[in-house]
């Protein structure tokens, strides 16, 4: 399963018609319990329709802005590698904290 | 706020303060030493304020060592200058000092200048050096900008309404969107959280719950790779969702909330509510995107059907696109071999084919020859086509001509300075597929599962799935997807 997130939508809030979109694109209920249980087992409860957006904040200010990079318009960007080179992000960590964490690396040598 | 730092910020002492005592701090952005007396530009957020240091004061122990960038408070004399700097806001008068503390010496050495006319500085410098880099004026307005217009979005949504709520940084992995950031459990060995990359299930749970207006300034993190309009990791969005709402609704929303943001942050004109609202399909139609920059006027006719039978090979059984420009007939030839080296090593089109239109509407040059007169009159009927003017073809299999001549829409309207200046083109994409065929010829979600298919059970029941439209939308601001936020399957 490999889908966008999320859009403006009028979500589908009915069970039934979940069910049967899913099932055209070759889902069972168990998939969506799986996946969605707390949703879905929500939509047992009344939900009511609704609908939703989500703009951009950071386009929207590049728009404003006049710029063409987002990194003009976040004040603690990530490089173009999605590095912060300021305070060194991502890094290394002490092996007690990956302990503590129950994480063995597997790195390439 | 008046303390020992200071009496007046940088930027508001004008003439009307001369002759008091004052006392100001700041950064030292410039040192100019004339022997006799020293100049400097103190600059806090507020403004710059030239600072006269005479020979006859004594102190030369405190400044000896003063470095740009250094912070000072100076105590002084506002006068009137002798030559005024009009273009600065104080630039009637000039402080004259009679004490001096640095507060913060600037012991290193400066990576880069700051607000220097050079701006050539190498980002990840800048980055690494971020602190100073935000001193710089532009990208310091930049942020001063972000926060102003996230106060004004608050502002709108509160005076709609919305109830602002927090939903959690730690959430759970849902990796059927884009690549999840894990955050590994102590207290629960071998559990992972997930930082979410939307708060999409738990908006729709606060519908549930009967709040009936959420909406929040969410931080979302996918970790997917770096783009240019793109913050790699973590961005933001203006997340809302209503219950006992209708995609109208929604709309009303944003063209509510957006014209007054916009308006409150530019002196562009703004397109005002309502938006237009475009199909995604007539959208890839005419613009080759569902992303469409409508200050762009050029628009993309299908010809496929007037080539269907031509002897031209590159067309033969081909998706024909033709964009059509006024003014292109006295462009060189080497403009149109441009054009089609652009398309041809860019946007891995297989040529882009061209014809001039002369004042008496005579094709002439490129493909002209495969253009017959019955075919010519077709074009014209179907697309508008002006004396003087050219017309480029992209010929290729559906989804990559509507794609190419996407593009080459694009380029030709920067080529031709097209594009409407000084003004914000808004536009709603409506009535997106619900679904989609797989690489593997499955029938897929075309998007956002979640969506309610318009026609509910009985289009579901009855109708070819491929050819079942969801309520659902995009918010295209200049071109710019603006409403959410990532197209591209992980």
């Amino acid at each position: 399963m490999a889908w966008n997130l999320p859009h403006g939508a009028v979500r589908n809030h009915d069970q039934e018609i979940m069910l049967k979109a899913f099932e055209i694109a070759g889902y069972s209920e168990e998939d969506i319990k799986k996946k969605f249980g707390a949703l879905y087992h929500a939509f047992e409860f009344g939900a009511p329709p609704h609908a939703g957006a989500a703009p951009g904040i950071d386009r929207i200010i590049m728009l404003l802005a006049g710029e063409d990079s987002i990194r003009e318009v976040i004040a603690f960007p990530k490089n173009k590698k999605a590095r912060d080179v300021m305070m060194n992000a991502p890094s290394q960590v002490f092996p007690k904290q990956l302990e503590e964490v129950h994480i063995k690396l597997n790195l390439d040598e | 706020m008046k303390n020992q730092y200071r009496t007046h910020t940088c930027g508001e002492l004008n003439i009307g303060n001369k002759g008091e005592e004052v006392v100001l701090s700041g950064f030292v952005q410039t040192i100019r030493n004339l022997g006799k007396m020293i100049f400097l530009d103190l600059r806090d957020e507020n403004g710059i304020t030239q600072i006269v240091i005479n020979e006859d004061v004594n102190l030369a122990d405190k400044i000896k060592d003063l470095t740009k960038e250094c912070t000072i408070t100076v105590h002084g004399t506002v006068v009137e200058r002798s030559s005024k700097n009009e273009k600065m806001a104080t630039g009637e008068i000039e402080v004259v000092a009679n004490d001096l503390t640095v507060l913060g010496k600037c012991k290193a050495v400066l990576p880069f200048e700051i607000n220097s006319e050079n701006q050539n500085v190498r980002e990840d410098l800048r980055l690494e050096y971020r602190f100073l880099d935000l001193r710089n004026e532009k990208i310091h307005q930049n942020i001063k900008l972000r926060s102003k217009i996230l106060k004004d979005f608050r502002k709108e949504m509160d005076a709609l309404g919305f109830t602002e709520i927090q939903t959690p940084i730690l959430a759970n992995s849902s990796p059927e969107g884009a690549r999840d950031f894990l955050v590994p459990s102590r207290l629960h060995p071998g559990e992972f959280y997930a930082l979410p990359q939307a708060p999409q299930q738990f908006k729709q749970l606060l519908m549930v719950a009967g709040f009936e207006k959420y909406y929040q300034i969410a931080p979302c993190f996918r970790d997917e790779d770096p783009r240019a309009d793109r913050s790699p990791g973590e961005f933001y969005q203006l997340d809302f969702e209503m219950s006992f709402a209708t995609q109208e609704d929604v709309f009303a929303v944003i063209e509510t909330i957006i014209p007054k943001v916009f308006k409150a942050n530019s002196h562009w004109k703004v397109d005002e509510g309502p938006f237009l609202r475009i199909p995604y399909k007539e959208a890839m139609e005419k613009y080759g995107t569902d992303k469409p920059d409508l200050r762009n006027p050029l628009v993309i006719c299908d010809l496929s059907d007037i080539f269907e039978e031509t002897e031209f090979k590159a067309f033969q059984n081909k998706t024909v696109k033709a964009i059509a420009v006024e003014n292109a007939e006295e462009k060189p030839r080497k403009f149109f071999d441009a054009m089609s080296e652009y398309a041809v090593q860019e946007l891995d089109a297989k040529g882009l084919a061209w014809v001039k239109v002369d004042s008496e509407m005579n094709l002439n040059g490129g493909i002209s020859k495969f253009i017959d007169d019955e075919r010519k009159a077709k074009i014209f009927e179907c697309m508008k086509v002006s004396p003087n003017s050219a017309i480029f073809f992209v010929a290729d299999e559906k989804n990559k001509a509507t794609k190419i001549a996407g593009d080459v829409r694009i380029k030709l309207g920067k080529e031709f300075d097209l594009l409407e200046k000084n003004v914000y083109r808004f536009c709603f994409i409506v009535d997106f597929p619900m679904y989609e065929l797989s690489d593997e010829g499955t029938i897929d979600f075309n998007h956002n599962p979640f969506s309610m298919p318009q026609g509910g059970m009985e289009a579901l029941e009855n109708k070819d799935p491929l050819e079942i439209y969801a309520y659902q939308y995009d918010l295209v601001g200049n071109g710019l997807e603006l409403a959410s936020r990532s197209r591209s399957k992980s």
